[in-house]
């Protein structure tokens, strides 16, 4: 059984965080779910909603995101008009419903979707166990990189915060680090099967954009318009000459792909091989985009 | 471990104690005895379990009962007076919102919400302000039409 706490301060969260099993909760839309099925059982979960980091500021040419602050609030800032590609990423990702709820920070640590792992009734390599069954079972939704885990990658605002070259500020009751987002990610090996490079006694206090992009974009593929994940969604940013591009959907951790071979390093599964065309035609759209 | 909470739903204070993993959905249904809300899919797709917490249209299958501790919660049970329908339940009645029900008390906030935040919604902002709640059975036609309907005629949702 687990206590609950919603301290007002960031440094009581941190205090709170610091006890080992303790988890912490944004909106709640992902972590509820896992500890329903018991995916997740957290000692103590630690509501930061009230801890004040739900401020989207200006910060020198950029613009800083607070890890509270909602999908729905970012999708309509003004203080991000001038990063298209992440305004896109939010407005598009899950329904105007979770947006509501869901949190930026939430949204980068959110667990895979991934049907095998979230059923209660296996437990797959990604879990603990042996087997990945997508493998041998139904894979055409999941990744497109061969390996011991196959899922997809859920989060629409990471590849969009990674093309802007978005760092995230983390702190711990030891102290702050700040690191590219694109650094929260691991590939899960035998040892260690976590898809995040957080600690358990870290949060992610703000996301931080440096000066924006001259042009971005994305572009998803989903199974609906409204209110599914991203089968496939591509971030596409130029700054000056450089192209930046990456995505969700095709890896299990979101993918930097080299603007000029976007398959590089995506063979697909045999299921799943599909999503390479989708990719690709998502990619010529997208670089068509910001180069007008 | 039980945490006392209290939750407002539809103007009335409840005192209640519930373990962390209690979603807000089985707290009202199952301790408050109030069963209008539906659970479909316990997993934020369906939009049967929806309540307005402070406002703000929730799936309640997914946000812990603790959560929701001292905030104010509208079930569908709350926007009628007694037996008395609202207008906006009474259209879509009238206009064939309602087949099987079960996603009609979820249907109903999600639409009192749209309506609260814009009176006046083209039938594609409807579309699009119940894209969170399915419903296998009307094709959304009567549902759309009801929610312009209200929008039309005015009337207080
Ligand atoms: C039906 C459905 C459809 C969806 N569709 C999409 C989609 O299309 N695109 C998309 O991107 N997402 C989609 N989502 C996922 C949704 O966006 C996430 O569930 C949401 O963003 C998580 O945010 P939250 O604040 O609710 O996080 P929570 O559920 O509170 O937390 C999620 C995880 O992040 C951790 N966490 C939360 N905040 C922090 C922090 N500040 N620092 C460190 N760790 C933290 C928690 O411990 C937990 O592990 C969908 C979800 C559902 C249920
Ligand atoms: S793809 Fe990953 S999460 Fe899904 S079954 Fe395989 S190991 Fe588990
Ligand atoms: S039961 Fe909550 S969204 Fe389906
Ligand atoms: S009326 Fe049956 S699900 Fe909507």
């Amino acid at each position: 059984m687990s206590t609950f706490c919603r301290p007002t301060t960031l440094a009581d969260a941190l205090a709170a965080l610091a006890e080992p099993g303790s988890r912490v909760l944004a909106g709640g839309t992902d972590l509820s779910g896992l500890i329903d099925r018991g995916l997740a059982s957290p000692t103590t979960v630690i509501d930061v909603q009230d801890a004040g980091l739900d401020r989207i500021e200006r910060c020198g040419a950029g613009v800083r995101i607070g890890a509270t602050a909602t999908l729905a609030t970012v999708a309509v800032s003004d203080l991000l008009t001038r990063w298209t590609a992440l305004r896109e990423a939010a407005a598009a990702a899950a329904s105007p419903l979770l947006r509501n709820v869901a949190t930026v920070g939430g949204n980068l640590c959110q667990h895979t979707r991934c049907w095998y792992y979230r059923g209660v009734e296996w437990t797959c390599w990604l879990g603990g166990g042996d087997t990945c069954f997508a493998q041998i079972g139904e894979h055409e939704r999941h990744g497109l990189q061969p390996g011991d885990c196959i899922s997809a990658h859920p989060s629409d605002l990471a590849p969009a915060l990674i093309v802007s070259d978005a760092t995230v500020v983390v702190a711990s009751a030891t102290g702050i680090r700040e690191q590219p987002v694109a650094a929260l990610y691991r590939r899960p090996d035998v040892d260690d099967r976590s898809l995040l490079t957080l600690g358990p006694d870290e949060v992610i206090t703000h996301v931080v954009l440096p000066a924006p992009p001259d042009a971005s974009v994305y572009l998803r593929e989903g199974q609906r318009e409204a209110f599914s994940f991203p089968l496939v969604g591509l971030a596409v940013a130029r700054f000056g000459e450089r192209l930046v591009m990456a995505a969700a959907g095709v890896a299990n951790i979101p993918h930097l792909l080299d603007p000029d071979d976007v398959l590089h390093d995506l063979p697909g599964n045999p299921q799943s091989a599909w999503k390479r065309t989708v990719l690709a035609t998502l990619a010529s759209r997208g670089r068509t985009a910001v180069t007008m | 471990m039980k945490h006392p909470i209290t939750l407002n739903v539809n103007g009335t204070p409840y005192s209640v104690d519930v373990a962390t993993a209690q979603s807000l959905l089985y707290a009202v249904r199952d301790q408050l005895g109030l069963t209008g809300s539906k659970e479909g899919c316990d997993d934020s797709e369906c939009g049967a379990c929806m309540m307005l917490v402070d406002g703000r249209p929730t799936n309640s299958c997914s946000y812990l009962a603790v959560q929701a501790d001292g905030a104010e919660i509208t079930t569908v049970e709350g926007l009628g007076e007694g037996d008395e329908l609202s207008p906006l339940q009474q259209v879509f009645l009238e206009e064939g919102g309602v087949q099987c029900g079960f996603c009609t008390p979820g249907m109903l906030i999600a639409a009192t919400a749209l309506l609260q935040a814009n009176p006046s919604p083209t039938a594609e902002e409807i579309r699009i302000g119940v894209s969170g709640n399915l419903c296998r059975c009307t094709g959304y036609d009567g549902i759309v039409r009801a929610v312009l309907r209200v929008s039309r005629e005015g009337a207080s949702v």
